[in-house]
């Protein structure tokens, strides 16, 4: 039933939505009636519901639809008083629950159905599938993917800075959940022991420390969250914090020290203070930032090795999100 | 400055004792309602002074390596705070003054440090 794309062409995207099955994109317990309600009763729920089909059942089981134009034809006849049995459409056509969502795709092209009452194994109702259910299943699962594809992408950046030259690096990874604010810190922690591990002079893995933190609360209070890695090595640290949006209208601005976006609830709890950025990039050698709305990446080095300190903008406003 | 001396200044209930190998001598002091301005500092062998109770200023005092946290204005951290700071090891008190009252409290001490900073500076030059 796949549509006949060159399975070399397949990508994790694809994969995604032929793997999503009916149940996982019908409305559960959908609302019914009886065949012998009247359709003036299928009017009024219509109606309160904002919905225009209705499946009747008998025993748990579908016996037919009523529709909106159902409703109107039972009006034009003064018919409205009737029982649904004498007004549904009782070529009830349904779908399994564990099919393929591709197939009740179908369905709805070759037949022009508006909605599919969804059945198990049993020939029991579990649920109803119309057109805007595939289509919200289809984009939340996309946005899924986008996001394990973002994090494919931060860990390949990751490993690529250091290919070549580096061999035994610790690697850091943490996934930061927008809010939740008891979470905060669990990062700088664990940078801060691989540093000490490897011995580094307690300055430098201060610096570190607070990046990570600043970077780990970024995330937390002003994104809808996201990866925060770093990899450590005898030379240096670099740490990637990337998160899924809504990313910074503007990036010179929220470099300035004391410009904050943050809320009431945000500052009694002791943050935006406008610094976080800016002490970001006072703590880093190598600092950069990329704040499309589709999320930010902030990346940050701190050596500590033989190179000591690197060149970096005399102004941290004057960055433009380029890599310093 | 002597940590004892600060905290008996300071009028301060103990919350978490300091370990054993903790160090008695405190160079600086922060005092700062807001995070961010402790993790801006470049003080070392701080104390830290907030009136900010939530887990957080204890992620904060591990990131800044900072020598204890003395809770003002009287309150009283809740449990997860105490929690948190036993488990990094970070002594934490609480003290009646006010964030301000406080400062006054230890300015004296803070003076005298800097004076006998400037006098072993002019020696050594």
């Amino acid at each position: 039933m796949r549509p006949r794309i060159d399975p070399a062409a397949y990508t994790p995207f694809h994969e995604a939505l032929y793997d999503l099955r009916v149940r996982d994109a019908m409305t559960e317990n959908p609302i019914t009636l009886s065949t012998e309600a009247t359709m003036r009763k299928a009017q009024s729920v219509m109606r309160e519901n904002r919905i225009s089909g209705i499946p009747i059942v008998e025993n748990g089981k579908p016996v037919g639809i009523v529709s909106i134009q159902d409703v109107i034809e039972a009006l034009v006849w003064n018919d409205i008083c009737a029982p649904v049995r004498k007004w549904m459409s009782c070529q009830v056509s349904t779908v399994l629950d564990n099919l393929p969502l591709i197939q009740a795709v179908n369905d709805f092209q070759k037949h022009g159905y508006g909605r599919l009452p969804v059945v198990n194994e049993q020939g029991d109702l579990v649920g109803i599938l119309t057109s805007g259910d595939v289509t919200q299943a289809v984009m939340f699962r996309l946005n899924e993917e986008a996001k394990k594809a973002e994090q494919r992408e931060a860990r390949r950046v990751l490993s690529a800075l250091h290919e070549g030259q580096v061999t035994g690096a610790d690697i850091v990874q943490v996934q930061v959940t927008a809010m939740d604010l008891d979470s905060a810190g669990t990062f700088a922690n664990q940078v801060k022991k691989a540093l000490k591990k490897r011995g580094v002079d307690p300055d430098f893995v201060r610096r570190a420390a607070i990046a990570a933190y600043e970077a780990e609360v970024n995330i937390i209070l002003h994104s809808m969250g996201g990866l925060i890695e770093a990899m450590v090595d005898d030379n240096q640290i670099t740490i990637i914090a990337q998160d899924t949006g809504p990313g910074i209208p503007n990036v010179p601005e929220a470099m300035k020290e004391g410009y904050s976006t943050a809320n009431e609830v945000v500052r009694s709890l002791g943050f935006g203070a406008g610094m976080g950025l800016p002490n970001m990039h006072r703590c880093s050698d190598e600092f950069s930032i990329d704040a499309p709305a589709s999320g930010t990446t902030v990346r940050m080095t701190i050596r500590y090795g033989k190179t000591a300190v690197a060149d970096k903008p005399a102004n941290p406003a004057e960055l433009q999100g380029v890599p310093s | 400055m002597d940590l004892g001396e600060i905290i008996k200044r300071l009028d301060a209930e103990t919350l978490v004792p300091p370990q054993a190998d903790h160090p008695s001598r405190i160079h600086d002091v922060c005092a700062a309602d807001l995070l961010s301005d402790i993790l801006a500092t470049d003080k070392h062998d701080f104390l830290i002074l907030t009136g900010l109770v939530t887990s957080q200023v204890v992620r904060v005092a591990e990131a800044t390596d900072a020598l204890g946290i003395v809770i003002v204005r009287d309150k009283k951290p809740p449990q997860t705070t105490i929690d948190a700071a036993r488990g990094a090891g970070i002594p934490l008190w609480r003290s009646p003054f006010q964030l301000f009252e406080s400062c006054v409290a230890l300015a004296p001490l803070v003076l005298e440090k800097q004076k006998r900073e400037q006098t072993n500076n002019i020696k050594g030059e």
